[in-house]
């Protein structure tokens, strides 16, 4: 079997590829500063169910995502509306708290206010991806969920 | 920071140094961006999938089970969220395990500068092989070269398989490049001597 670097056909492709469609330099750059997001003294709460992975066939794109995170005692869900490139998050936590809830991404942050009945909203987010950080009531430090992309 | 292996720049990115951080971007962020192509996403949805994956290697930093294995889980990562972005955008890789060229009007990877008339045709080729292998040959061909480790993650394939998956992925290559009568030893010969 020769190695891939030995095949004429492969080192045109390679060639090619490297020419036609390197890593853009913004592409690189975001991902060195995804590092700022770095937390350390924030609990996780994973992605552990999203409707668009778990619904058969192709979804009607008007019909609203569903995501849930789950970890740190505490239970995230959250409804996606979609506008355009603009996102519309409607959030429970479980158990039900009141919280400060901020949503983040690449390009800034958004504060919401969870009631005493757990629900939240949160308009004007931008697509791409997106973490929420969860402080409830009373606690010292927040709870950040999964970064998904919207 | 070059030096170091993937292990211990994961343990100093965790403690905050940022340089270390960015070596890693540096090492695998070829893999990432090669696997989101491959699965022929926009650039768009290609930025977003990469940047996603970086995010969640931000948040796992210090969590990882295996760091020595850091590629592969950042390939895994990535083609989790690629098919993520596929089913939301309401796509699916039925045929990700079918032995079968993509037929024309398929989502081909988007579309690229290239003067180059048997460049171009090159290009065109890769977006007619089975989408297998055109995440495959992505992957082998991102800078730097990656571990079959790093590939099988990016594809959700055993290492065993790799060989002659590539094998048979490049006989796809090579009968669409012969259909468009590519003649590759020029292609390649040209960049040997650096022009293009």
């Amino acid at each position: 079997m020769s190695e891939p670097s030995t095949d004429p056909t492969f080192a045109a492709l390679r060639s090619v590829i490297d020419r036609a469609d390197p890593v853009p330099p913004a592409v690189v750059d975001a991902a060195r500063a995804a590092y700022i997001w770095r937390t350390i003294d924030a609990e996780l709460a994973e992605l552990t169910a999203d409707s668009a992975m778990t619904s058969a066939g192709v979804r009607s794109s008007s019909a609203p995502r569903l995501l849930t995170f789950e970890g740190a005692g505490i239970e995230v869900e959250v409804e996606v509306a979609q506008m355009g490139t603009i996102r519309r998050l409607a959030g429970q936590l479980v158990p039900v708290c009141a919280a400060q809830v901020t949503v983040r991404w690449a390009g800034g942050t958004q504060d919401a206010v969870a009631d005493d009945l757990g629900r939240f909203a949160v308009d004007g987010i931008p697509s791409g991806a997106i973490s929420l950080a969860v402080l409830r009531a009373g606690e010292q430090h927040p709870i950040v969920t999964s970064w998904v992309s919207i | 920071m070059l030096e170091l292996s993937t292990s211990e720049l994961l343990v100093e990115a965790s403690g905050g140094n940022s340089s270390a951080w960015d070596e890693i971007v540096s090492r695998y962020s070829g893999l990432v961006w090669a696997v989101a192509r491959g699965f022929a996403l926009s650039m768009a949805d290609a930025a977003d999938v990469s940047q996603t994956t970086w995010l969640r290697l931000v948040e796992h930093l210090g969590k990882l089970r295996e760091p020595e294995h850091l590629g592969g889980w950042l390939a895994t990562t990535a083609r989790h969220e690629c098919l993520r972005t596929l089913r939301k955008n309401g796509r699916e890789v039925v045929a990700f395990d079918a032995d079968i060229d993509i037929e024309s009007g398929e989502p081909t990877p988007e579309a690229v500068v290239l003067h180059d008339e048997q460049d171009r045709l090159v290009w065109l080729s890769l977006g007619e092989i089975p989408q297998r292998c055109q995440v495959l040959l992505r992957a082998l061909s991102s800078t730097p070269p990656p571990s079959y480790d790093e590939v099988s993650a990016a594809l959700g394939m055993p290492i065993g398989s790799i060989g002659p998956t590539r094998a048979r992925c490049l006989d796809h290559l090579k009968k669409r490049l012969q259909a468009h009568q590519v003649d590759t030893r020029q292609v390649d010969r040209r960049t040997r001597e650096g022009g293009a």
